[in-house]
């Protein structure tokens, strides 16, 4: 397996050689022809989407074979203009990017206190940290909801994100990278006296920022996939987030826009995806990285 | 090592986290545990009624359909979902060249959301007018079959539609950590059975599989959780399925606090609780016993 090397931990560097790329297919014509085939399965549910977006609805069903369709850029906006998907898009922007930095910048206070401070019972809190993955928010939600309106923080985004802050997987991977960085680089900074906030921003920071970008990339696909809380807490429209607003989109009766619907759906789905193909190197690393 | 000894100093940076997870996760989860202590009267009033949700659960026919239904779904999204990415996976570990492009095209459903999922399958296979529907009621009708693609009336299609959309989004996640296990088997394991004249599906049963069974323990009880309660979206899409036959847990639960049924609600999440609880015990267990082998 001579492509091995670039694979380690999932992670590719290299550029695309189409020419080296031709050579490869040559070699092993079955095993390309076999993953093109089933990656285009895997695919046609999103490239069918895309197709669709761009039709007019009745087009879609009287399901004429896809193709581009003449709607073209207007389902899109449509979707974003009328049926307020531009507001949702920013929304969704908000909640996922305070979600991100809020969920990695508390855990790197926690890994650096777990880590680096004389504590006592720091394997209880660890597991008292750990614990909150075996409560996911449908054991919680009622009470949940009535602590909100007791803060009056339903509607708002301090209400939707601040339950997502606390991450027991960043906690246990940082702690474990922090542990992994050599004791001769802590002890100079401890002979220096730096204090912790310098020691954590001009030390153990730019030594973790693969890590760093992979939890944020996972954080941020999270943070924006969320959809039970947000149909929870906000019942303004114009606090709502995408992907209530395309679960709403979807009418039970009369005419479905299913253009529309569609161009919903990309809109969606394209933020995520851009960030895991951009970020995919920390990502790949970080999300396999749970099971150590 | 422990560089710095102000304890009150790191008391507060760990104060966020504590925050959050007694504001957010134990408080709640106690909460839960008395409100499945009550019955709710005009959404204000609580009466004590002990145990009895509890008791009416054990009693009820429906919700121990719910609950084995919802451990019927989890295998059968789990089995599906892992063994696409295995072979996938290995694929992908086998190529030589454009892995970063396939490897890209064979995890893009982590980026996903169920919601996204729940409405794009709908659109496709929608009885009334999705083109796969209708592609699909077209082939079997040429070869005879009659079979209704309408999950509004045909349970077993219902069930298909949910688990198969569920199976769909869970691969790439699956993918992310087998090709990462997979790269980590030494060369020489390859090479050794490649000469002794492996086939490709021995290679996967005889040797892959051993040489990664820590990543995929972790994989199937980390994606039965995650099948608990995470596939609500595309449930609640098909409404449950004809006469509720697609009335998972989560979807039971949702349901009761629709209709403010708030103490016999609260009872059922925290049988869902137990179960996930016990899952996630499970895994810190295996995880620990399996850091041993190296920790793949």
């Amino acid at each position: 397996m001579a492509g091995q090397e670039q694979l380690s931990n999932g992670r590719i560097r290299s550029a695309v050689d189409i020419s080296a790329y031709r050579r490869g297919f040559a070699r092993q014509p079955v095993l390309h022809l076999a993953l093109l085939g089933s990656l285009f399965v895997l695919a046609l549910p999103v490239v069918m989407t895309v197709l669709m977006s761009t039709q007019p609805s009745v087009q879609i069903s009287s399901s004429t074979l896809a193709g581009v369709g003449s709607e073209g850029l207007s389902n899109y906006e449509r979707v974003l203009f009328e049926e307020d998907f531009a507001t949702y898009l920013f929304n969704s922007f908000v909640m996922a990017l305070s979600i991100a930095v809020g969920k990695v910048g508390i855990a790197l206070l926690a890994a650096l206190a777990l880590v680096y401070y004389d504590l006592p019972f720091k394997r209880l809190i660890l597991l008292f940290i750990l614990f909150t993955l075996a409560l996911p928010v449908p054991v919680r939600i009622v009470p949940m909801y009535e602590i909100m309106v007791s803060l009056d923080w339903e509607n708002s985004m301090i209400g939707l994100v601040t339950p997502y802050f606390a991450s027991a997987t960043s906690v246990l991977l940082l702690r474990q990278h922090f542990r992994s960085i050599s004791d001769s680089m802590v002890e100079s900074a401890k002979i220096d006296g730096v204090g912790p906030l310098k020691f954590l921003v001009f030390v153990l920071i730019p030594m973790s920022k693969s890590m760093i970008a992979g939890l944020f990339a996972i954080a941020f696909i999270w943070g924006w996939n969320q959809y039970l809380w947000p149909l929870i807490i906000i019942n303004d429209q114009s606090k709502q987030v995408l992907q209530v607003g395309l679960a709403q989109l979807n009418p039970t009766a009369g005419e479905a826009l299913w253009g529309l619907i569609m161009a919903g759906a990309v809109i969606t789905l394209l933020v995520p995806l851009l960030l895991m193909i951009a970020l995919r190197g920390p990502l790949l690393d970080t999300v396999s990285m749970q099971t150590k | 090592m422990d560089v710095y000894q102000n304890r009150l100093q790191g008391a507060v940076l760990l104060l966020p986290t504590v925050v959050v997870c007694l504001a957010f996760f134990y408080w709640p989860a106690w909460e839960t545990i008395r409100l499945s202590r009550v019955r709710t009267i005009g959404g204000i009033q609580k009466i004590p009624v002990g145990w009895e949700h509890f008791t009416t659960l054990a009693t009820s026919g429906a919700f121990q359909y719910s609950v084995a239904m919802s451990f019927v779904f989890a295998f059968i999204v789990v089995a599906g979902s892992m063994l696409i990415a295995l072979y996938l996976s290995y694929l992908i570990n086998e190529v030589s060249a454009g892995q970063s492009i396939y490897l890209v095209a064979a995890i893009f459903t982590y980026a996903l959301s169920f919601a996204v999922t729940a409405n794009i399958m709908d659109v496709l296979f929608n009885p009334t007018v999705g083109l796969f529907a209708e592609v699909l009621t077209i082939a079997t009708g040429a070869v005879g079959v009659d079979f209704a693609f309408d999950y509004t009336t045909n349970p077993l299609w219902a069930w298909i539609f949910a688990t198969g959309s569920t199976m769909w989004k869970m691969v790439g996640y699956n993918v992310i950590f087998m090709v990462a296990a997979l790269s980590g088997i030494p060369e020489s394991i390859n090479e050794t059975a490649r000469l002794d004249g492996v086939g490709s599906l021995q290679m996967i049963v005889r040797v892959y599989v051993p040489m990664i069974s820590p990543t995929l323990a972790f994989l199937a009880i980390v994606n039965t959780v995650n099948a608990f309660f995470l596939p609500f979206p595309v449930v609640q899409e098909i409404s449950g399925g004809p006469s509720n036959t697609l009335n998972i847990m989560i979807y039971d639960i949702w349901q009761s606090y629709n209709n403010s049924v708030i103490g016999l609600a609260s009872a059922k999440s925290l049988v869902l609780f137990a179960i996930i609880g016990l899952l996630t015990a499970f895994q810190l267990l295996l995880s620990d016993r399996f850091a041993h082998y190296g920790g793949t």
